[in-house]
């Protein structure tokens, strides 16, 4: 029987880093010998200790570990226009696209307004209280856009035109604070729209532009 | 025209393959080899050590710019005392590193200090407590001698004694006495200097 192992061979056989018959051999003395025993014990607590510490040498660098700064403060907009959106790219393209559906809807009910030229063949045939009456209801058409009368009286002088306000469509139910209006162009036609963009960026109501 | 393409062609200023080992003053095929298997390695070790891969990174590309210039020339063939001596230059360059880092790092652990005000109190106290340590057991190893604070960072990193016998240019059959003995050490300096409490 081999005589008590020096500290290198316990070492390794911690580490298993011996053949096979070796550790069983090792195994084998380990635990009939006190004093290898003991210090196969002390070996093994000393590496464990120590690798706990090298361990801390990998929990992050002092140097390219990055620092966290404290959160940057959410962007407001207050004065349309004269901030530059956070995600331009994104919220152009929504608007284009909003824009373009909205268009998509509003466009054909433009064109098919009536010629002015119209009016004059069928103006001098109504009569006066009937004139009265639709100056009466006029003004409940009065909303976002002009009233499309389907008669061509409305085109006379005593018409009463709709107030010059142009209100946008909300694009969803939440209230909106603060935003931006940005202008944006259909590409290839002549329609334009204002959107209204919140503080994050998002599309929150939008206006064709007559 | 013709001159200057073979003055310019990247393919040949920068390759680094076997195959292309032509006597222009480009490294030899052994250290091509010897390139790329260490490189990871000794930059994972310095970057242990250092706790900066940048910094890691510019040791470990000196260290081996060194052992281009050692070469006599590219037919040389590889030397067994090559990886031990890469090993020994990157660790002593590293443990310098960690001796002039002292200054900057003060300056940099009050700016991290004033980051973790920001943070949550246990998370900031953590990272604290993590820096702490890892400041505690770079100042231990850059008391050691270098070979033993290598032998440590190496096995840290998971090698083999026949991996770590190979960098240090010894015996396989003696790495358990050395890292027996560099662990002795290493516990030895660390309560000289923070006490028991390791």
């Amino acid at each position: 029987m081999k005589e008590c192992w020096d500290e290198g061979g316990l070492r390794a056989y911690l580490d298993r880093e011996l053949p096979l018959e070796e550790m069983a051999r090792i195994a084998v003395h380990v635990g009939g010998c006190a004093e290898c025993h003991a210090r196969y014990n002390e070996l093994a607590g000393r590496a464990a200790r120590v690798a706990a510490l090298m361990e801390a040498l990998e929990a992050g660098p002092v140097v390219s570990q990055p620092i966290s700064l404290p959160a940057r403060p959410q962007r407001r907009w207050t004065m349309p226009g004269r901030r530059i959106m956070a995600r331009p790219v994104a919220a152009a393209v929504l608007a284009v696209a909003a824009a373009a559906a909205l268009a998509f809807v509003l466009l054909p009910k433009r064109t098919e307004r009536p010629k002015p030229e119209v009016a004059p063949h069928v103006a001098p045939h109504v009569a006066p209280e009937r004139r009265d009456m639709e100056q009466a209801v006029a003004p409940s058409g009065a909303g976002p856009w002009p009233a499309l009368s389907s008669s061509p009286r409305a085109k006379g002088p005593r018409r009463v035109k709709p107030p010059n306000v142009q209100y946008y469509l909300a694009l969803d139910d939440e209230p909106i604070d603060t935003g931006v209006v940005m202008r944006v162009a259909l590409a290839g036609t002549a329609v334009q729209a204002d959107v209204i963009f919140d503080a994050e960026g998002r599309p929150r109501a939008i206006r064709t532009i007559k | 025209m013709e001159i200057v393409l073979k003055v310019v062609q990247p393919a040949k200023e920068l390759a680094l393959s076997p195959a292309e080992t032509e006597t222009d003053g480009r490294a030899p095929a052994w250290f091509d080899a010897l390139f790329r298997e260490h490189y990871p390695r000794v930059v994972a070790m310095l970057a242990r050590l250092t706790g900066d891969r940048g910094q890691a990174e510019e040791i470990a590309s000196d260290a081996f710019c060194k052992l281009s210039a050692r070469g006599s020339g590219p037919e040389e063939q590889p030397d067994e005392r090559h990886t031990p001596w890469l090993y020994r230059v990157a660790t002593n360059a590293g443990l310098d590193a960690l001796r002039r880092n002292v200054r900057r790092r003060r300056h940099e652990q009050a700016a991290y200090v004033e980051s973790l005000r920001s943070a949550s109190a246990v998370c900031a106290l953590e990272r604290l407590l993590s820096e702490e340590r890892r400041a505690r057991v770079q100042a231990a190893l850059a008391e050691m001698k270098p070979r033993d604070a290598q032998l440590l960072l190496l096995r840290a990193d998971g090698l083999a004694y026949r991996e770590l016998a190979e960098s240090l240019g010894v015996q396989a059959s003696s790495i358990g006495t050395l890292l027996a003995r560099a662990e002795a050490e290493f516990e030895l300096k660390f309560r000289a200097r923070h006490g028991e409490g390791i």
